[in-house]
């Protein structure tokens, strides 16, 4: 029996790189250098990275929010939203999918939201600017949302300031804000970061419940593998401007292809880890730092601090390659064998 | 909100009577007396009798200060020796013209500044950003009245555009009572208008270009943006509204700076004016005009600061509404 | 002007450009001093600025007539420029040029020295109210605002009405003493946030007096403002002994001020505008590069700036 066909991708992203000119003269810094990923009809997909591995210019350069100097997005990127070509859209229409059939949140609510006008404004915006409904309909609208996203008196809310609401609460509108017009795809750049533990799973929550209502399809961006886990259906991991590893959430946890994403793992410290996990009774992290943009290694950009790398790793930049639907860009993949060689301890099975 | 209202007032008060006071004891120090026969002007005796009278000029200087309040309290702030008309006349007939000539200068000022500081920012690093922007330093850097001696020589003296001071034609015109008149009178406006508010616009220029950029840096304008606005909604409508906060403390710094720019460029253009008064006062020491004249634009000074205050507070919805704790 | 004085002012203008290489090499091994050099008038500023304390400390090399000197009044009077008056003469037959070069040492001078006066005023006044806080913060801050509320130049107007003809020194110290109240606020700003650092802290915990305090860790961190103000205000101070001296209340004749200069010169604009108008010029473009200066110090000593 066949399977039926998958239908095609909401979102396809292919060899998007986005170069900045810093000022000081160390060159050119190629914070996307070559990322390609599909996200699905209504799938959530968690893209995961330490700071400064290109996962927010990444985010920002879909819809080309990219301030255009000192950043560009190079010739011969692709990033294709339903079938058009996003990079070589009219002004005209690519503000009718911003917002509209593409919404974004940020990280940080507070500086993210104008302070001089009121929330409810806000929210409303979008939808008149988008769907031209009447100030009074935008309004009530903007109402009916704050009371989605679970914001108590919604009534009064709509004509409060952000100064007036606590972290949670904004980011909340922020969500609102860009739902209004239910978007097919939401982009969420580190929506929890900024928020208490607590507030974060009510946030989390709300995401899932929001995309299975409305249907649409997530793209969380973060740095916390405990998010991830939690919501996303498939995983990229970027590292270096590059994707290194992209399989679903389930698989990535159990059988981490890329020794990045064996460490990132390894350093979720874990309550029921017994002492024979970890003999030393430390908390494992990966041994050095992220290069900077201008400079990164040759051949494979993390073999500075890999645990296995070998002269080829030196010498040598991986593709992607595959096992199955897992990707993995090291060359592990191709002579596994070599796993065996000095490593960290395993780690622990996924919740 | 009515507390912090008027304690400011209050403190206000203070300030300003502190002003008079200071002003009032240095410039009885003042070498010079307009009593002394060498004086240029004869001060006829029974304008002495009438002053030594009611402010005592033959009382040692601490009574004639608390007579000179007294005065002020009932609305009597002397007379001038050289004008011959008691001190509030004259002020009342300088206040209206340095009054006008300071508001087209702000008028032009702000109209020139704001448009050129928000097109600077917008067109950051362009050819018309780096031109602009050092001709604005240029006329910046100016003394005022230097401006005004070089704008007399080329429009009124050279191309005859415009006349060559004074507030209007004396013989066609001695008083403001028809159209006609009006047209000249806003003939005799315009150099010095245009003297006092071109300085202030460069230097309203550079501030605003420096606030909008902070503005523009924001992240609430990214936020915007990816709403899928028109750049020109975001940058009028989302950056700009932040940005002209920041402009409000500037309309208060403006009050002090036309009425010391209204000195010399009242000076250059014989413009009967509050600057040319207090100077000619000063210099013939003719006590009870400075006095008068420190009191005004020291009340002046104080107004507009509490102006551009109240103006924020309520421009800002996070002071105008009190926040939760975040 | 003779030869000797055009090779004095090349060699001025020479030297000016060899200080101005030199400060950007030694800038460019800190972060602060390769921000300041990123200003595109920040270099020009610069040199506009030692081109003219040059010409200043050099101005009898550069000067071919005494300042004071009366060339020929019968003849000499509102003299166009010409190659031997290279900025003409003014109504009084005296080379403009030459008072032009003597004037910049006053009025430079005056600026300089003034805003000096002002600037420890104001940081010490600003350091104190900042640090002590309650009612020595209160008198002070009140203090500043009475000398806040009156426009500056009546202040000074009224002020110089206690001497019949001022001297330099005590216009210096006049003008100094009505310039401080904006350099107090912005210090005793900075002292409020710095009290709270721990050094401080630490400092007085070990039984420091407070001027010690003071002077050796507050102050160090309050000096970027300082220096800001110090080099935007020394503009003012020189349009505000101009306008003194346009007024007849400034420099005395006949020690030439470029204020003053355009006060002699201003009855005579119409058909002489020589005199009037260079020195104008001159003040306009030494406030011009002190703006500039002072703007591109504003963004190298700010320390939110550190990284790109």
């Amino acid at each position: 029996m066949t399977e039926p066909p998958e239908p095609p991708p909401l979102l396809r992203v292919r060899d998007l790189k986005t170069y900045f000119v810093t000022e000081q003269g160390s060159g050119t810094a190629r914070a996307v250098d070559g990322v390609s990923f599909d996200v699905r009809p209504g799938e959530t997909l968690g893209i995961v990275g330490e700071s400064g591995c290109g996962k927010t210019v990444t985010s920002l350069s879909i819809l080309r929010l990219i301030p255009e100097p000192p950043g560009h997005i190079r010739p011969g990127s692709f990033i294709e939203f339903e079938g058009r070509n996003i990079l070589t859209l009219e002004p005209k229409e690519l503000r009718a999918v911003r917002g509209n059939q593409i919404a974004m949140i940020f990280q940080e609510p507070m500086t993210s939201l104008n302070p001089v006008f009121t929330v409810g404004d806000q929210i409303a915006e979008a939808a008149i600017v988008h769907q031209h409904l009447s100030r009074a309909a935008a309004r009530r609208r903007a109402i009916e949302m704050l009371q989605l996203v679970g914001i108590p008196d919604p009534e009064e809310r709509v004509d409060h300031y952000p100064h007036q609401m606590s972290g949670g609460m904004r980011q909340r509108v922020m969500i609102a804000m860009a739902l209004v017009c239910h978007p097919k795809l939401l982009i969420a750049d580190e929506p929890t970061t900024a928020l208490d533990v607590t507030i974060q799973a009510q946030i989390l929550e709300l995401l899932e419940r929001l995309q299975a209502e409305l249907g649409m399809a997530v793209m969380l961006i973060t740095h916390d593998l405990g998010v991830v886990a939690g919501t996303a259906d498939r995983v990229v991991v970027m590292y270096a401007g590059q994707v290194v590893e992209q399989a679903s959430t389930v698989e990535l946890f159990a059988r981490p292809l890329h020794p990045y994403t064996e460490g990132l793992l390894a350093s979720v410290p874990r309550l029921d880890a017994s002492q024979q996990d970890r003999p030393r009774g430390r908390l494992h992290s990966i041994p050095g730092q992220v290069p900077a943009a201008t400079a990164w290694p040759d051949g494979c950009r993390f073999h500075p601090r890999c645990p296995y790398a070998w002269d080829r790793c030196r010498a040598e930049e991986p593709p992607l390659l595959e096992s199955g639907a897992h990707t993995a860009r090291c060359w592990l993949l191709a002579e596994p064998q070599r796993r065996s060689s000095p490593v960290p301890p395993p780690p622990p099975p996924p919740p | 909100m009515i507390v912090w209202v008027v304690r400011r007032v209050a403190a206000s008060i203070a300030i300003v009577w502190a002003v008079v006071t200071l002003t009032f004891f240095v410039i009885h120090a003042a070498r010079g007396s307009p009593f002394l026969p060498e004086s240029s002007q004869s001060v006829d005796p029974e304008t002495i009798v009438r002053i030594t009278n009611q402010f005592g000029l033959d009382r040692p200087l601490w009574v004639q200060y608390v007579l000179y309040l007294r005065n002020l309290a009932t609305g009597n702030l002397g007379e001038s020796f050289a004008l011959r008309r008691p001190v509030a006349d004259a002020l009342a007939d300088a206040i209206p013209n340095t009054f006008v000539l300071a508001l087209a200068a702000l008028l032009i000022d702000f109209a020139v500044g704001l448009a050129l500081g928000i097109y600077q920012a917008v067109r950051e690093r362009s050819v018309g950003d780096i031109v602009l922007g050092n001709i604005a330093l240029f006329v910046n850097s100016m003394p005022t009245f230097w401006l005004g001696l070089v704008l007399l020589l080329v429009f009124a003296q050279r191309l005859h555009a415009f006349p060559v001071g004074g507030i209007s034609d004396p013989v066609l015109c001695p008083r403001l009572d028809s159209a006609a008149c009006l047209g000249d009178f806003v003939w005799h406006l315009t150099l010095p208008a245009l003297t006092l508010g071109l300085v202030g616009a460069a230097g309203t220029a550079r501030f605003q270009r420096a606030a909008m950029l902070e503005v523009i840096r924001q992240e609430y304008v990214r936020t915007a943006r990816a709403k899928g606005l028109q750049e020109r909604r975001v940058l009028l409508v989302h950056a700009l509204r932040n940005a002209l906060l920041p402009f409000i403390t500037l309309v208060g710094l403006a009050f002090p700076f036309l009425l010391t720019g209204a000195v010399l460029v009242e000076t250059v253009y014989a413009w009967p004016g509050m600057g040319q008064l207090a100077v000619r006062a000063i210099l013939q020491r003719d006590y009870y005009v400075v006095t008068g004249a420190a009191l005004v634009t020291s009340t002046m000074v104080v107004l507009g600061n509490l102006i551009a205050d109240l103006l924020y507070a309520v421009a800002d919805p996070r002071i105008r509404v009190r926040g939760a704790g975040a | 002007m003779n030869i000797w004085n055009w090779v004095a002012l090349s060699g001025a203008a020479v030297l000016a450009l060899i200080v101005v290489g030199a400060v950007r090499r030694r800038a460019g091994a800190s972060a602060s001093g390769r921000r300041f050099f990123r200003h595109p008038t920040a270099a020009p500023g610069l040199f506009v600025l030692t081109f003219f304390v040059m010409v200043a400390l050099a101005a009898p090399l550069v000067a071919p007539f005494q300042p004071y000197e009366q060339i020929d009044v019968d003849h000499l009077q509102n003299h166009a420029p010409s190659t031997r008056y290279i900025l003409g003469t003014d109504p009084l037959s005296r080379d403009v040029w030459s008072r032009l070069a003597h004037g910049a040492r006053i009025s430079l001078g005056i600026g300089a020295l003034a805003m000096f006066v002002a600037v420890t005023i104001g940081a010490a006044v600003g350091a104190t109210a900042g640090y002590f806080r309650r009612w020595v913060d209160t008198a002070l801050m009140r203090l500043v605002d009475v000398g806040l509320a009156m426009p500056r130049i009546f202040a000074l107007l009224v002020v110089v009405a206690l001497w019949d003809r001022i001297a330099v020194p005590v216009l210096v110290l006049v003008i100094g003493l009505t310039g401080w109240f904006a350099t107090s606020r912005l210090v005793r700003a900075e002292v409020l946030s710095l009290r709270e650092r721990e050094y401080v802290a630490a400092a007085r915990a070990l039984g420091a007096r407070p001027s010690r305090v003071i002077v050796r860790h507050v102050l160090p961190n309050a000096a970027a403002p300082i220096i800001v103000s110090a080099a935007l205000g020394i503009g003012n101070v020189m349009l505000l002994e101009a306008g003194l001296s346009f007024l007849g209340m400034g420099v005395p004749s006949p020690a030439p001020s470029w204020g003053n200069m355009i006060a002699d010169g201003w009855s005579k604009m119409a058909v002489a505008p020589w005199s009037a108008t260079f020195p104008g010029l001159a003040i306009s473009l030494v406030v011009m590069a002190l703006n500039a200066v002072g703007d591109a110090l504003r963004d190298a000593l700010d320390p939110r700036k550190e990284a790109v």
